[in-house]
């Protein structure tokens, strides 16, 4: 298993890695054509909900009063034909923004969203602007000292008669 | 290396534990009276800030002298991947504190309510989880000082193997979502890397090749691939149905036979249960329940559970039947590996045994590690990290293990002698 | 967009301070720096939590104050129909209620003597909304304590999601024009909903002078 395999037997082995895994991600970025049911959809979007009565938990996951008539007001209005957006922003009409769990794309909450990325962003360019200096630095060369401190310890250790 | 991320780690893990008491005891997220009901809150954030303020007024007053001198040669090398595995994981950190006070700064800056939930969290963790497995398969390979391509890819080909026909094989069996099968795919690399680590040091060593902190960090690797993929199975792939179901009926879901018997009601000790006997595939019969305690009107439920090794059936009672013949509303969630999340920490807590195990030591803990390490000279030293590179038949016997030290055996280079220990065996009292 | 000044983090880096490693060449203060850094997001993180304070008015705010009453139609108690819209012209309580809720017990009382009080004079009217409840369990409540104003039965809580309501009890004043002046969480009481009336109609007057 750990045989160092020819050079060429492992570009050919690397190419069909990335192959099967290109494959792989295709296929499973098509869908299968099976449209989702009215009753996912429901799912998808209760559990974009909180339940108002529940501690963090989606409307989807709890079985309280509040939650079981929210799901069926978002089972009713799917049946209407309303999309996700309109039936999310139905209910936080009247359950008030705080209803929705996950905040908006824009304005103050965005910020939310944006500032991981932008903290990714900054670490990496403040790693890669560390690492550049390092590599500008001047290497340190050995002195007539360090020589001296080498052989010393060289010959000692020899003295010792136990490598390191 | 690294003194100061060390350093700065360690006082963020306490400030951040002092932190989470007070936003769980204060009442500042979870409910409307914050510190107008309780006087703790004020308490725990003085000694946060007190912490804070200690910690931080230390490391920038003198953290910069605590520095080593080395330097980091190359971002591809076992240095690189600790400082990566640092930024990650204080990016992990850094999203789940933003949501978590995400709320309480919008309400300071504009009197608004906003709830920041699980679809958040999902969504900006789930790259940083899937960018941890990937530096998981690499860094067990990576060695010291300086990595090239050649040895990576001479290290990682069957690992790479092993994850890409994981990933074709649940793409085959039918998973979709990428998300979802970058985690299984990522997750065969990962495992493929640990496993190779492991197979290398038994073929070495026998038995003892699971031994050690490198072998046992392995097996914990083990485990941490388990539970992430689980969790990626049964975020992903829960199949959920709520239905009404009169006396008798039958119902599958997602491949099991739900059969609704009868509802029966019990006096226990502590609440009157009105337990609903459900029966799944044909074989034993659960009961979910909605039970009403004294003093406190509503009903509250209790779920039921069917763990199996593939898959997790739970009922949920929603709506108890009118009439003893009526109908009853069941919910029925089909939760793929959630058992596997309980089998990948056993694994990990295993995995923590093995590496805790006190190995043949070879130098005094407290001595640098360059010391001089007495040659037992009854067997090969029993290495911790190898490179694949050198032959173990030329390495000198007693040589370092590679994961201590740069490669090969290198003299002390210190401006003093260290004196080797007399009679380390004794002393330690391990066996040879 | 608004600037806001930095998420405030506890943690003692942030991915910033990744600088911060050592190797030498890192900068001769650079830990200085991002401790700096650190501390001045930590202070607005703790300004912000130690200024909040949890206010009641919270609770009672509701999107629907201003607007319109959603529309409540469906069957009640003794299988009549009922709707909103016939009972516009005066002020109107509604009020959720469940049997199993004890402070709606507490409440019911009072209801009854507004309801009472106010039929003689015709300016105000109760109308309750029976939440994940029973309808056999509220007609036994009502028999044994009393009250005949309408009940309505909501099967699917159509009419409590509608109204934006979790808990019970909850009730919203609702003007004779037909919008919501006022959301009241948790029991009320007589005295309260005469004062409010006494208080919405005050200013009415003073509006229209």
């Amino acid at each position: 298993m750990t045989a160092p395999a020819g050079r060429s037997f492992r570009r050919w082995s690397w190419l069909a890695i990335a192959a099967l895994v290109i494959v792989a991600f295709v296929r499973a970025g098509v869908s299968d054509g099976a449209p989702r049911t009215a009753e996912e959809r429901a799912r998808d979007i209760a559990a974009t909900i909180k339940c108002p009565t529940c501690r963090s938990q989606s409307v989807a996951g709890s079985d309280s009063a509040a939650a079981r008539a929210i799901r069926a007001e978002i089972a009713r209005r799917v049946d209407d034909g309303e999309s996700a957006d309109e039936i999310r922003s139905a209910i936080a009409a009247t359950y008030g923004d705080d209803v929705l769990l996950t905040p908006a794309r824009s304005g103050v909450e965005g910020v939310v969203w944006v500032l991981p990325v932008v903290a990714l962003v900054l670490g990496l360019a403040a790693l890669s602007a560390v690492f550049a200096r390092w590599r500008r630095a001047p290497v340190l060369g050995a002195t007539d000292e360090d020589r001296a401190l080498v052989e010393r310890a060289l010959a000692e250790s020899g003295r010792d008669g136990g490598p390191a | 290396m690294l003194r100061v991320w060390n350093l700065s780690l360690l006082c963020a893990t306490f400030s951040l534990t002092i932190l989470g008491t007070f936003l769980t005891r204060s009442g500042v997220l979870e409910s409307v009276h914050a510190f107008s009901d309780s006087d703790i809150g004020a308490w725990l954030l003085a000694f946060f800030g007190l912490i804070v303020a200690v910690t931080l007024g230390l490391i920038g007053w003198r953290g910069d002298r605590l520095r080593a001198p080395g330097r980091i040669d190359s971002p591809l090398s076992r240095e690189g991947a600790f400082l990566a595995n640092n930024v990650i994981f204080a990016a992990f950190a850094f999203v789940v504190l933003l949501g978590t006070v995400f709320p309480l700064l919008v309400e300071a800056l504009q009197d608004r309510a906003v709830t920041v939930g699980p679809p958040y969290f999902d969504r900006m963790t789930t790259p940083i989880g899937l960018v941890l497995l990937f530096l998981m398969a690499i860094a067990p390979v990576l060695p010291w000082r300086k990595a090239s391509a050649e040895l990576l890819s001479q290290r990682l080909l069957w690992p790479g193997w092993a994850g890409a026909l994981t990933l074709f094989t649940v793409v085959a069996l039918g998973a979709r979502g990428w998300a979802a099968i970058a985690a299984f795919g990522l997750g065969g690399f990962a495992g493929g890397a640990a496993a190779r680590q492991v197979a290398l040091a038994t073929r070495r060593q026998g038995w003892r090749g699971f031994l050690g902190r490198t072998n046992g960090g392995m097996v914990v690797h083990l485990g941490v691939i388990i539970v992430a993929v689980a969790i990626a199975a049964s975020g992903s792939y829960a199949h959920e149905v709520e239905a009404r179901y009169a006396p008798g009926d039958t119902r599958t879901v997602a491949g099991h036979e739900i059969t609704y018997l009868d509802t029966r009601e019990v006096q226990e000790r502590n609440r009157a249960a009105t337990k609903v006997r459900v029966r799944i595939d044909g074989g034993q019969v659960y009961e979910p329940a909605l039970s009403r305690y004294p003093g406190f009107g509503q009903l509250i439920g209790t779920p039921s559970v069917k763990t199996g090794l593939t898959e997790d059936v739970y009922l949920t009672v929603t709506r108890l039947p009118d009439t003893p013949d009526g109908e009853v509303t069941l919910r029925v969630i089909i939760q793929p590996m959630t058992v596997w999340l309980w089998i990948g920490g056993g694994v990990m807590a295993f995995g923590t045994i093995l590496a805790a195990w006190p190995g043949r030591r070879r130098r005094h803990p407290t001595d640098p590690v360059s010391a001089p390490v007495p040659a037992s000279g009854a067997a090969p030293a029993s290495a911790q990290e190898r490179s694949d590179d050198l032959d173990p038949a030329k390495q000198p016997v007693g040589a370092e293990p590679m994961g201590e030290a740069t490669m090969g055996a290198v003299p002390p280079l210190l401006p003093y002698p260290v004196q080797p220990r007399p009679d380390p065996g004794a002393s330690l009292g391990v066996d040879g | 967009m608004t600037t806001v000044d930095g998420p405030s983090e506890g943690a003692d880096r942030t991915t910033d301070a990744a600088s911060a490693d050592d190797g030498g060449a890192g900068g001769p203060r650079t830990a200085l720096v991002a401790a700096s850094v650190v501390a001045v997001l930590v202070a607005l993180l703790v300004a912000v939590l130690a200024t909040r304070s949890g206010s009641t008015e919270r609770v009672t705010k509701s999107p629907l104050i201003g607007r319109l009453a959603p529309p409540i139609e469906g069957t009640t108690l003794d299988g009549d129909s009922f709707d909103l819209a016939a009972v516009r012209g005066r002020w109107v309580v509604v009020n959720f209620f469940a049997t199993w809720c004890i402070p709606c017990l507490d409440e019911h009382p009072e209801l009854r003597a507004f309801d009472e009080s106010h039929a003689v004079t015709g300016d105000a009217a109760v109308v309750s909304v029976l939440f994940d409840d029973e309808p056999d369990d509220a007609r036994q409540v009502f028999e044994e304590r009393g009250g005949d104003w309408p009940v309505v039965i909501d099967p699917d809580g159509a009419v409590s999601v509608s109204y934006g309501v979790a808990r019970v009890p909850e009730s919203f004043l609702v003007a004779p024009d037909g919008t919501v002046v006022q959301r009241l969480v948790g029991g009320v009481t007589a005295r309260q909903l005469d004062d409010l009336l006494a208080q919405y109609e005050a200013a009415a007057r003073e509006a229209r002078s």
